[in-house]
């Protein structure tokens, strides 16, 4: 077993005490085991960073992704986001259900990948490098912001039928969801925005290609692009909140999932240049 | 040093009695000062709050100042009654004492279990204290224990979690809705009591907009005043819906006030933004259909006093918790204590020890036969005895300091004086019972200045 293995299962290890402390804080609450879950999600992030780092220091730049690497990348960039979030505004009922999210997606990229990391590829031009990093984090922020919109759900649930239990109590205030999901929305139209103008140039870079626009993970981004800005004029514009817009949100992951797995399933797709080995990965 | 504490409180004592010996905070530094001066050297603290007045003592003889001290307590006016209200006080001494400023400033000895105001008004009245100068390092010590695991209890178990009364639950409720109350317009309807009390505890969390809707509208006005709000015409109940976020009604009306129909409008007009409607009124003053749309959170007087119970209930199941950290916090301040603390125990047993050693050595070395003895022959003895002592009593040393920080100390200590027989031999001035003696079997061996151990 390769380090970089090794250090992607421990990660993943991290990663799953973190979401077992945050399923046991809506049973039992306590703030050391809240700060102990948060530690392991640190914990686990960083170990994930070093074996990220590691394959990049190995192929003399970055290379392009494998299964297990891209939905590392995803992960690493949720873990953030929520980290930086949290320093902000406390949303630690969250974790309960961000962190066995976290949790399920790594087992399934070291399920999908298997325990070889594989051979690594020649490094990547950097912009193009720039084009994925910037729509993982796209994927990374909107995905947030459907967790906060399925705790609002969720929260909305107790408050209607009168459930005061230990999730009730654990979940902050359908407001302060509220107003992440406007913010992570937003701020995730803005990287995808960012992302589909880099693709743009680099396909115009490389010569352009009407293949490129009836490839169809361009035509699941441009969905997804499409959806994060009806969800911000919802927001912006029509000043729409509460329950309808959480329930868009939510049901907004599962195309963004679509867009940057489940496409490379159904369809051959010209984003393939970054399949590797066993699995895929990319936009 | 004695630590006790006397005091009256809601478990003795009715409020009529309770307010004859409850001060004020400018009061304390007098009372406090005037028994300091009767009590020269002694330290004190007094806690006065509307459940309980508690003088905490360090170095004061309760069994015979008891009177005096409750006299001190009590307002002039209540003096000539002193005998008959000194029935209503309770004395606590040592480990006891500090196990009740220990449940006091948790919580555990509220009127309300887990009631967190407690702990800031222990806080404050050490404050009053060391204004007056009549702390010191003992009760220092025993209070800033004392916070530290109220601290724990409240940090480490449910004791203190959600509200308990319906007029607070308005503000818990609120919290789970709002992010904050600064922002946010209260609408009360009707002037009751309840509502009232709810509102207050709404604006002390800082919800600043309130509109009052009353029929008789010079009542409206006069409860706008008190809470600094805006009085409004009763009719205007509709037009005004949609500008609140929270709605307390409180109504004699017998029948509905706020319709499903006039709370749909208001929400669509509020784009999904959430609104929260508690009805305390019975009859029931808001439609139970408007539960129904979304964004839209009722909740009536039986929903409020189910969460309040629920709270309560929560609270009981985690006193046997917080008793344990409360045990575990005394295991801190055991040394502090005459006769029970673990220092002077540890001394005893010492001393016991070295004291069987000595005069077993006395009298073997005062023999006829031993007088010959090498110099290097008997010092050798005497550091095998030494040993021997200190071998048998290492380990119940080590029992003592793990029941000392296992918070089974009480238990631990009256065994330890019933084996080794230290409080009879206090009672007997220090007369040493040596087991197995016969010259001290019958406990009357002298106690001889000897250092040989």
């Amino acid at each position: 077993m390769s380090v970089e293995t090794l250090l992607s299962v421990s990660g993943t290890v991290f990663y799953i005490i973190a979401s077992a402390m945050a399923v046991l804080s809506f049973v039992r609450i306590d703030s050391r085991r809240d700060k102990a879950g948060l530690m392991c999600l640190v914990m686990g992030s960083i170990i994930l960073s070093a074996a990220l780092a590691l394959r990049v220091v190995k192929a003399g730049g970055v290379p392009s992704f494998n299964r297990f690497d891209g939905l590392a990348c995803y992960v690493l960039g949720l873990s953030v986001v929520y980290l930086l979030v949290n320093t902000h505004r406390s949303t630690r009922g969250v974790a309960g259900l961000l962190f066995p999210f976290l949790a399920f997606i790594l087992l399934c990229g070291i399920t999908a990948q298997g325990v070889d990391p594989g051979p690594l590829p020649a490094p990547q031009n950097p912009w193009l490098v720039l084009h994925v990093v910037v729509g993982y984090a796209a994927y990374a922020v909107f995905s947030l912001a459907s967790l906060n919109a399925a705790a609002y759900l969720l929260q909305d649930y107790n408050m209607k039928h009168k459930h005061f239990g230990r999730v009730w109590e654990k979940l902050p205030s359908l407001e302060t969801l509220d107003h992440l999901m406007s913010r992570l929305v937003g701020l995730s139209f803005l990287l995808l925005t960012i992302s589909v103008i880099l693709g743009c140039a680099l396909i115009h870079q490389t010569g352009g290609s009407d293949r490129w626009i009836t490839d169809p993970k361009v035509a699941a981004v441009s969905a997804v692009w499409i959806l994060f800005a009806v969800l911000v004029h919802m927001r912006a514009s029509a000043d729409r909140h509460g329950r309808g817009v959480a329930i868009l949100t939510v049901g907004g992951l599962a195309l963004v999932l679509f867009a940057f797995v489940g496409v490379h399933f159904v369809a051959d797709t010209l984003h393939a240049f970054l399949k590797v080995h066993r699995g895929v990965a990319g936009l | 040093m004695t630590v006790s504490v006397v005091g009256i409180s809601f478990h003795t004592a009715p409020v009529e009695l309770r307010e004859q010996a409850s001060l004020r905070s400018a009061e304390v530094s007098l009372r406090l000062q005037g028994i300091r001066a009767e009590f020269p050297g002694s330290e004190l603290v007094l806690v006065s709050t509307c459940n309980r007045t508690e003088l905490y003592t360090v170095g004061i003889d309760m069994a015979a100042h008891k009177d005096r001290l409750i006299s001190h307590l009590l307002r002039e006016a209540a003096n000539p009654h002193a005998a008959e209200l000194s029935r209503h006080f309770y004395v606590k001494q040592d480990l006891q004492a500090a196990e009740h400023l220990f449940a006091v400033a948790s919580g555990l000895d509220a009127m309300v279990v887990g009631e967190t105001e407690i702990l800031g008004q222990v806080k404050q009245a050490l404050v009053l204290s060391e204004e007056a100068q009549t702390t010191g390092k003992v009760i220092h010590t025993l209070f800033q224990n004392a916070f530290k695991t109220a601290k724990r209890v409240h940090t480490e178990t449910d004791i203190c979690r959600g509200r308990v009364s319906v007029a607070s639950l308005a503000v818990e409720l609120a919290e789970k809705i709002f992010d904050n109350l600064i922002t946010k317009t209260v609408m009360i309807v009707g002037a009751g009591d309840t509502a009232e009390l709810a509102l207050k505890n709404l604006i002390d969390r800082g919800a600043r907009d309130i509109l009052v809707l009353n029929r008789t509208h010079a009542h409206g006005q006069n409860l706008a005043e008190r809470c600094g709000g805006r009085a409004l015409q009763f009719d205007l109940l509709e037009d005004y819906l949609s500008k609140a976020d929270i709605v307390i009604s409180s109504t004699s009306a017998p029948h509905l006030v706020i319709r499903a129909d006039a709370v749909r409008r208001s929400i669509q007009a509020r784009k999904g933004r959430p609104i929260l409607l508690i009805d305390i009124a019975v009859p029931r003053d808001i439609d139970p259909e408007a539960g129904l749309i979304d964004n839209v959170y009722v909740y009536s007087i039986d929903d409020l006093q189910k969460l309040a119970s629920d709270n309560l209930s929560k609270r009981q199941e985690a006193v046997d918790e917080a008793w344990l950290i409360v045990k575990e916090g005394l295991s801190g301040v055991a040394m502090l204590f005459d006769g029970g603390g673990l220092r002077e125990v540890l001394r005893k047993v010492d001393d016991y020890g070295r004291r069987i050693g000595e005069t077993a050595l006395q009298r073997t070395l005062a023999k006829e036969k031993m007088a010959d003895l090498p110099e290097p022959l008997r010092e050798e003895i005497v550091e095998l005895a030494r040993k021997i002592v200190n071998k048998m009593l290492a380990e119940p040393r080590e029992a003592l300091k793990r029941a000392a920080r296992n918070g089974d100390w009480n238990q631990y200590a009256g065994v330890v004086n019933d084996l080794f027989g230290f409080n009879s031999k206090e009672q007997g001035k220090e007369k040493l019972n040596i087991p197995g003696d016969p010259a001290g079997g019958d406990g009357r061996a002298q106690k001889e200045d000897t250092t040989i151990l």
